[in-house]
């Protein structure tokens, strides 16, 4: 069996130069952990997700490097952190892109795809070989609710 | 003569099988080549600088430059390798306490917030750090938490960032330890020792610091402002909480202060600078686990040793293989040469001596600014060591005062030097990494534009003290 036969095709997606309040809006009210962006072209670009979301809430300079070990004296109050996302929403998202881990193809073997959602933790993009666009998106639940469906 | 004297050296070079020079080159090419290859290599940093410096270390031994691996390993400074480890160990496990964060915010706070009493609160902090540990980790401390409170106070850290590259370079010139040409000096000249950089080159620091600020009040001090809004947000930081243990911070502070002291005395008493590092290291080490079951210390001790900075030691090691070739071969004899050549026609010893100074003073910043001023230090040493021997050999001895002076020359040229490019020194590249990480990239060009005046400032400034304390 291969990616293409569990994956869900045509995925929500959000466009790189959509504002950062755009996706953010998608992530509550989907629930989603993750939102893949893409290009015009509707090429994969990368994925903005709920860490890249919380990383808008700190200041830059304490996310950028490991190097601050904790932020225990900012003494940051509710309306500190919404400032700072306030500040970011009208930024394009394709700014705030994370990579994507393993990136997946339509012939990536089932036992491949499994390996990489435990090491990703995430559901993760089917991309074209060739075009690079994003055609489709995994998660766990589409593994595991095809073991149980087939297990029934 | 110089190949005589290159076989002689080969000759007695230790155990092992001998290894003739390959095709029976001349190991005085072959490692000129090496040289020139690799310090050209690390100059494009296009590769990892400590690989290449290990490659071309690897080169020399198999080329024949040296009889066997143990005439190489002859080369390396273990005094240097020893230091650097040594503070690099106390440093890692200090660090974990918070105490430089607690620094930054605390001296911002000290002078409400302003913008302008920030900058001149962190050059302080950052020179004084430079002095007592190393420019390098000090800006890898700092440098971060200046970002953060400049974005708080939604202005642009360029000005801070420049400030700090230029005197964590300014401080560390102070102390034997601050930067890595005073330690090469410091280790590699018997005569030399930490308490002779304090009462030398200490005293003309805070001149150069003073003198290089007002440059950059002119420039943006004046104009940095910030709204009350975002200095009550740096005002509201609350310094104490960056205090993240505090039996662990007594027990760096002490070991710290033992460190210090231990340098001021031990070498009088005859323990060389790595000696304390190493043993205040693998103390604060003992002193960090005393409380942790077994499988905690391993994992600690582990964590500390992984934070040492692997890359900068081995560019080290590499560095010292390749220029103890060099030597061996005799190359070195040649430059030594050029440099006594340079001399001819003094009257005596101390026109030699001035003619000598304020060149390598001067030769040192320049070069410093364009090559990294490692490589740049390691090389001058043995030459200049070399053009000694030459120069007592024509009846120009000079005495150890007069050494000193082109000592203290190379010293404060090679360390203030770093300030003239992005490029010139570690910690310059440092900062601009961090900068750049969040979102706030500093140009070469701009860099450039900005610190050679004022590099070239500062050797001006160190050029009257030399002379005025050394050559009049």
């Amino acid at each position: 069996m291969t990616c293409s036969e569990i994956m869900t095709s045509n995925p929500v997606t959000v466009r790189d130069t959509q504002p950062v309040a755009a996706a953010t809006a998608l992530l509550r009210d989907n629930h989603f952990r993750s939102v893949p962006v893409v290009d015009d072209a509707g090429k994969m670009v990368g994925q903005f997700g709920i860490q890249a979301l919380l990383a808008l809430i700190l200041p830059k300079a304490a996310v950028a490097d490991d190097h601050l070990s904790n932020l225990r004296y900012l003494n940051d109050d509710l309306a500190d952190l919404q400032r700072r996302l306030v500040e970011e929403h009208d930024q394009p998202v394709g700014k705030y892109a994370e990579e994507v881990g393993p990136v997946l193809h339509p012939d990536t073997a089932i036992s491949q795809v499994v390996f990489h959602l435990t090491e990703s933790r995430n559901n993760l993009p089917v991309v074209d070989k060739d075009s690079g666009k994003l055609i489709g998106m995994v998660s766990y639940w589409d593994i595991i609710g095809r073991i149980l469906g087939d297990s029934k | 003569m110089i190949l005589s004297l290159a076989t002689t050296l080969l000759g007695g070079g230790g155990e092992g099988h001998g290894v003739e020079p390959l095709f029976g080159w001349d190991p005085l090419w072959i490692s000129g080549v090496i040289f020139v290859l690799t310090y050209g290599i690390i100059m494009t940093e296009k590769y990892n600088r400590a690989v290449v410096a290990l490659l071309g270390a690897g080169a020399m031994i198999l080329f024949g430059v040296y009889p066997n691996q143990t005439a190489a390993i002859h080369g390396i400074d273990w005094n240097t390798i020893g230091l650097l480890t040594g503070m690099m160990v106390i440093v890692a496990v200090t660090q974990r306490t918070g105490v430089f964060q607690f620094l930054a915010i605390w001296s911002a706070k000290k002078v409400n917030a302003r913008p302008w009493g920030i900058l001149v609160m962190l050059s302080i902090v950052t020179a004084v750090l430079s002095a007592l540990l190393d420019n390098v980790t000090t800006v890898l401390l700092i440098a971060p938490v200046t970002l953060l409170i400049t974005e708080e106070l939604e202005i642009a850290p360029y000005p801070f960032l420049f400030a700090e590259i230029l005197f964590s370079n300014i401080g560390g010139t102070a102390t034997l330890i601050g930067d890595p040409p005073n330690i090469l000096i410091g280790s590699q000249v018997e005569t030399i020792t930490f308490n002779s950089f304090l009462t030398e080159v200490a005293p003309i620091v805070p001149l150069i610091f003073l003198m290089t600020l007002l440059p950059i009040y002119v420039m943006w001090g004046r104009k940095l402002t910030a709204s009350d809004e975002a200095m009550a947000r740096v005002m509201n930081f609350k310094a104490k909480e960056a205090i993240t243990n505090v039996p662990l911070l007594k027990k760096s502070l002490s070991v710290l202060t033992f460190v210090l002291l231990g340098f001021m005395v031990g070498h009088p008493l005859g323990f060389e600078p790595a000696t304390v590092a190493m043993v205040g290291g693998a103390l604060l080490l003992l002193l960090d686990n005393l409380s942790r079951t077994p499988e905690e210390k391993s994992e600690n001790v582990h964590h500390t040793f992984g934070e040492v900075e692997w890359v900068t030691i081995f560019f080290f090691v590499g560095l010292f293989v390749i220029v103890h070739g060099l030597e061996n071969a005799g190359a070195l004899d040649i430059l030594a040469e050029k440099v006594v050549g340079f001399t001819e026609g003094a009257a005596d010893s101390a026109e030699v001596t001035t003619r000598l100074s304020i060149a390598v003073l001067w030769v040192s910043a320049v070069a410093s600014a364009i090559v990294d001023n490692i490589p740049f230090v390691a090389t001058m040493i043995p030459t200049l060591k070399t053009a000694f021997i030459q120069l007592s050999e024509q009846g120009s001895v000079l005495d150890l005062d007069q050494q000193h002076a082109i000592w203290w020359s190379l010293s404060l040229g090679a360390c203030l030097g770093g300030n003239g490019s992005l490029i010139g020194a570690s910690a310059n590249l440092i900062v601009a990494g961090f900068a750049e990480r969040a979102g706030s990239p500093i140009r070469f060009l701009t860099f450039l534009k900005h610190a050679f005046p004022l590099m070239l400032f500062s050797v001006a400034i160190a050029t009257v003290y030399i002379y005025l304390r050394y050559l009049v």
